[in-house]
């Protein structure tokens, strides 16, 4: 393991490094997300030019987004820089905003292996046989409920962390303990 | 004292080249790099490591595997460790445990003489009589119990413990033959293996035994072959010095290696965790010098450790004739193998004996050890001829020796099956337990399934492999043969001889001896679980791995009955001592935080923990009282502003959202206009008031409902468990943490928010009190509620939590010119007593149903169903026992606090809630639990203080303040 973390402040938007094998992580939290859930949720997703992910916790991307089904009927739409452009899910009846930008936190973990790091935290088997690319899992990170991705952010496979906002700072706290103590 | 040396060659464990100087007990010993406590003082020749728990013996390594209590020493900053695992370290300083005085010469020793007087269970017979004479034994027995000495003073933070989960298709627990077997076939099929061992090596038996009687089989040539397979093999991942200490549901394992406890979870467990080799029960069998076959044998392939001059083998089995045969080829003379067999022995080795002129005697033992009292080391052996189950003959033949090498046979390493729910059945055809009854997935091989001999333990390994392989579907081939059986005997059926003088030893942790066992069933504790408890046996470090199998047998023939019908004691985790500090980890302990925290800690604020929130109780340097009062004094004449973002907050929307809330709360919501707030309760399945709250209705379809700060998630999951039942077209979500909320209160409130709301009009005819409104603050979208909840005008504004620090900003800017201050947790209480509001949670408990509290009037009994509705009505119709009251006391009296007693004649009425002093009112105001019959405004109510003072309050009607709610209104 690389000991070598990039500490960013947790309010700090930042572009996600990619060109570097260096441990990361970074606080994506004011990037745009937004979401809706409701009967006709999966309506609506079928409108945009976003391809529908088939089951609940599963992701489709872009290069520019994330679209995540958490449940049958709730979808999140993740930017992957701070443009706005595109970022939108339409609401309408029975498909009612979901206030995913205010409630919760983003961090992004780019490290050699994401699993093995996560394992110190979170008692799901989050190896890539397991738990591939475009998989959701929506569990207890360090005894906190936590939403993980497996996506892409460039060219690299990586962990986005999604938690309570009133969490972050104890996430992101416990998250740098764990890749500074690695042994 | 014995001459035990290193041997020039061999010991596969120690790196000669790198010599490592410790301390024992003051004197400097010099040892190898991979040396243990115990083998570096080995090799020293000083068997003399502890003093026994209650009889103070000289004790040394019995097992050298870690499975006794006979090497417990004390390191600088911990204490009872296993010197025989322990590895030592250059400098390091090491003491013996339980003794006054030195190790060698324990003043305490005289306890030995005392044992007559110190029968089983004489702890719970004694010490109680006469009354009080407890006190005066307490003192004596807490400075003679225990063993090592905990340094409280260390610091404690200085040591990193962590957590790991592991994920595997098969966890193979043991690495002797049959685990690397099975780690092997597993892996060569593509599984994904843990393979575990307690040892800092592979091999198990492997690495110390010398496999005679398989010849011309190359037992070194398999070990070396393996080891080197498992190493370099992708599939396997291995961790040594790890200890499996507990199995639960699903193979769920709880490993500990070192500072890490791992958490693994394995689709197939495969159990190859060997046996513990049993001793010999006769009278001395503990003297320094007397150690089990396999802990003399890893002396010696280990640590090339020559463990004494003159050996004699007590055999109960073929593997001890091979440790006598290892004996004489590494040049140590064995005086006798004493067989206590009659018949059945390998013939092959007994020639080999012979060979090597040991003398060899078959239905003999060693009736009783004889101790050097110089060096209080083992000197000799009484041997006598077997006559039967137990008894020996008056011929006494002494044989002098330094070492006795023992070995009655085997008890599985049952632990760990048992825990899964295997049941142990005694085979009296071989004198050993068998495990059975194994839960699925769950898989048993080598000889901790029975299976001794070797080429058979290694074929077990292998289908137990199989057998996992298939279940996982990596394999479809059935296991050849399906059922690995062994004709080898490795128990000798009685190995346990009463002597007249007795210590002869059962449990070596506890002191027992066979008169304890016994005199235990002859005192009516016939079940092995009682005879746990009353004689202690198996409650020692060792957790009876080598006194379950005597004392079983022993239990069985004192009642007349079976071994199997005895059984041993349950076995429970952990299976070897572990430390809290691997349960605690790194001690993470989460915190929320609202979305203007750092402006808290900006302004010095106080912080307490709220329902797991971080909330201010006040701000700035005065203390709390102070402070509190000052705060609320500023809301009454000026304005604040507190952070309420912890408040829970739910959005109900959809088509049925108004008959949802019907349903759930105890109020009408169908008549809620839009753009309006009602006050909420919510009643549980009990008639008991489980929250309250605020509804805001937004639109025909649209609720954003509060909760308390500590009942938000639970109020959500019940909102989403009853519309599972009720299928209802409505969606619920929990927006708490998606607001940034503040409060701002007080007669300014209005000025100040006026300074920055972009869109609404905030005057009393456009947003009355108890209003909704949905507007901006600079461009921000924001819920505007009005709210009465500490008495004054005031408002509550919600923001999306992003924005937080920027509206809480804006507000404090807006409102300098009219002295805004921050509030905290401790002022709101102040000032909603003052207007009587009780808190959930705070002036509720468990029992309280809204009729205790005055709450009828949020009873909507018109609507046919509402949460607890029923129960409500039952608790109403019963006989009413308290009410809830409100209280006051002038300035001056005793302050009665929160759980101060309300008497009513000699019993208790009641409780205080709450109580504080308001400098409004200039006097001590509160609310209490009270009979009904106290609770008639002008009663009295006598209040037990603080050192039994009993002041008299008076019951006053609600609310203290502002009774026409005109402040609040305006």
């Amino acid at each position: 393991m690389n000991k070598q973390v990039r500490h960013i402040e947790p309010k700090s938007p930042v572009l996600f490094s990619t060109t570097d094998n260096h441990t990361t992580l970074s606080d994506l939290s004011l990037y745009p997300r937004v979401g809706i859930r409701g009967n006709n949720a999966v309506a609506q997703v079928e409108k945009t030019a976003f391809s529908v992910p088939e089951t609940a916790n599963s992701l489709t991307e872009t290069d520019e987004h994330i679209l995540v089904r958490l449940i049958n009927n709730e979808f999140w739409l993740l930017s992957k820089s701070d443009s706005q452009s595109n970022s939108t899910l339409e609401s309408g009846s029975s498909a009612y905003p979901v206030l995913c930008q205010a409630s919760h936190a983003w961090f992004v973990l780019n490290t050699h292996d994401n699993a093995a790091v996560l394992a110190k935290l979170c008692s799901v088997d989050l190896r890539p046989a397991q738990f591939a690319e475009g998989a959701v899992a929506q569990t207890v990170v360090a005894g906190v409920n936590a939403i993980i991705l497996h996506h892409h952010y460039g060219q690299q496979a990586v962990f986005s962390i999604l938690c309570d906002r009133s969490l972050a700072q104890y996430l992101w706290d416990v998250l740098n303990d764990v890749l500074n103590n690695q042994f | 004292m014995s001459n035990s040396t290193r041997f020039e060659n061999d010991g596969a464990l120690i790196n000669r080249a790198k010599p490592v100087m410790f301390e024992f007990e003051g004197q400097q010993y010099q040892g190898f790099e991979g040396d243990t406590i115990a083998s570096a003082l080995l090799a020293n020749g000083r068997w003399l490591m502890s003093r026994s728990f209650k009889y103070h013996r000289p004790r040394g390594p019995l097992t050298m595997a870690g499975q006794d209590a006979n090497t417990l020493v004390q390191l600088t900053a911990e204490p009872n460790v296993l010197a025989d695992m322990h590895r030592i370290t250059d400098g390091e300083k090491v003491l013996g445990q339980n003794y006054e005085g030195s190790l060698d010469n324990d003043r305490d020793a005289y306890m030995d003489k005392l044992g007559r007087f110190l029968p089983v269970g004489f702890y719970y017979r004694a010490f109680y009589k006469p009354l009080g004479i407890w006190d005066t034994w307490e003192k004596w027995i807490r400075k003679k119990a225990g063993l090592g000495v905990v340094d409280v003073k260390r610091d404690t933070k200085s040591e990193f413990y962590d957590k790991q989960f592991l994920f595997h298709d098969i966890v193979v627990i043991g690495a002797g033959p049959a685990g690397l077997k099975a780690a092997l076939t597993a892996a060569d099929a593509g599984a994904s293996v843990l393979l575990v061992d307690e040892n800092q090596h592979l091999g198990g038996a492997f690495s110390y035994h010398e496999f005679i009687e398989n010849e011309p089989l190359d037992a070194n040539r398999l070990y070396q072959d393996a080891v080197t397979a498992v190493e370099n093999h992708s599939q396997i991942e291995v961790l040594l010095n790890a200890s499996c200490n507990g199995w639960f549901a699903d193979n769920y394992l709880e490993i500990i290696q070192d500072k890490r406890l791992y958490k693994a979870r394995a689709k197939q467990c495969i159990v190859a965790s060997g046996s513990l080799e049993q001793h010999v029960v006769f009278r001395n069998n503990d003297l320094p010098g007397i150690a089990l076959c396999s802990a003399v044998e890893r002396m010696i392939k280990h640590y090339a450790i020559k463990p004494g001059q003159r050996a004699v083998v007590l055999a109960g089995n073929d593997d001890a004739l091979s440790t006598a045969i290892t004996l004489a080829n590494y040049g140590i003379r064995v005086n006798a193998v004493v067989d206590m067999r009659a018949e059945g022995w390998n013939t092959s080795l007994v020639q080999q004996l012979k060979t090597l002129n040991i003398d060899y005697k078959t239905g003999y033992t060693v009736y009783e050890a004889l101790k050097d009292n110089k060096t209080q080391h083992l000197k000799a052996v009484d041997v006598r001829e077997i006559t039967g189950q137990g008894h020996v003959g008056d011929k006494s033949v002494e044989i002098d020796c330094d070492l006795l090498c023992m070995s009655a046979g085997y008890m599985p390493t049952y632990q760990l099956l048992c825990q899964a729910g295997g049941k142990l059945i005694y085979d009296d055809e071989h004198a050993q337990f068998k495990i059975e009854q194994l839960p699925k997935n769950l898989h048993i091989a080598g000889a901790v399934n029975s299976i001794h001999e070797l080429t058979a333990t290694i074929a077990d390994g292998e289908r137990a492999a199989i057998v996992a392989l298939n279940n996982l579907g990596l394999s479809n081939t059935e296991p050849k043969p399906k059922r690995v059986s062994c004709a080898k005997k490795t128990n000798f059926d009685w190995p346990i001889f009463k002597h007249p003088k007795a210590k002869e030893f059962v449990d070596f942790d506890e002191d027992l001896q066979i008169k304890d066992i016994i005199n235990a069933t002859k005192m009516g504790y016939r079940d092995v679980q009682l005879v746990k408890r009353f004689s202690t046996v198996g409650m020692g470090p060792s957790q009876g791995r080598h006194s379950a199998l005597p004392t079983a047998r022993l239990i069985a023939k004192a009642t007349e009955r079976t071994v199997s019908e005895t059984g041993v004691t349950t076995a429970r985790p952990p299976f070897a001592p572990e430390k809290l500090a691997h349960l605690a980890g790194r001690g993470y302990a989460s915190s929320r935080l609202t979305p203007v925290h750092s402006r808290h800690i900006e302004l010095n604020a106080k912080m307490i923990n709220v329902g797991g929130w971080q909330r201010p109780s006040y701000y700035g340097d005065l203390d709390k009282q102070r402070a509190m009062h000052a705060e609320a004094s500023h809301v009454r004449n000026k304005v604040g502003i507190m952070d309420v973002s912890t408040l829970g907050g739910i959005d109900v929307r959809g088509p049925d959202a108004a008959e949802f809330l019907n349903r759930f709360y105890s109020n009408d919501f169908k008549a809620l206009a839009v753009g309006k707030t009602r006050y909420t309760m919510l009643v549980n399945d009990q008639g008991v008031i489980a929250d309250d709250g605020i509804a805001s209705r937004l639109a025909d379809d649209y609720f954003y409902m509060s909760a308390s700060t500590s009942n938000a998630s639970r109020v959500f999951r019940e909102m989403t468990k009853c519309n599972v039942q009720w299928q209802l077209d409505v969606d619920i979500a929990n927006v708490t943490s998606s607001f940034a909320k503040f409060n701002l209160a007080g007669p300014e409130a209005r000025k100040v928010l006026s300074q920055v709301m972009d869109d609404i009009s905030l005057n009393a005819e456009s947003f009355p009190y108890l209003a909704f409104r949905e507007g901006h603050i600079a461009g921000i979208p924001a819920r505007i509620m009005r709210v009465g909840f500490v008495g004054e005008l005031s408002y509550e504004v919600h923001v999306p939590a992003q924005y937080g620090e920027t509206v809480w900003d804006l507000l404090i800017n807006a409102g300098h010119v009219f002295d805004i201050k921050p509030f905290g947790v401790a002022a709101q209480r102040l000032l909603r007593l003052e207007k009587g509001h009780f808190l959930v949670g705070q002036d509720t408990d468990g029992m309280t149903h809204p009729g205790e509290v005055d709450m009828l009037w949020a009873l909507d009994n018109s609507k046919p169903v509402f949460s607890g509705k029923r129960s409500v009505e039952i608790v109403l119709n019963q006989q009413q026992k308290r009410k809830l009251v409100a209280f006051s006391l002038p300035f001056d009296s005793l302050k009665p606090e929160e759980g101060h007693l309300v008497l009513k004649d000699d019993d208790i009425s009641g409780n205080v809630t709450s109580c504080e002093y308001s400098p409004e009112l200039n006097k001590i105001i509160g609310l209490a639990y009270a009979s009904v019959e106290q609770s008639d405004i002008g009663s009295s109510i006598p209040i037990r203080v603080d050192g039994g003072t009993i002041v008299k309050a008076s019951v006053v009607a609600k609310p203290f303040y502002d009774a026409d709610d005109k402040r609040q209104e305006l």
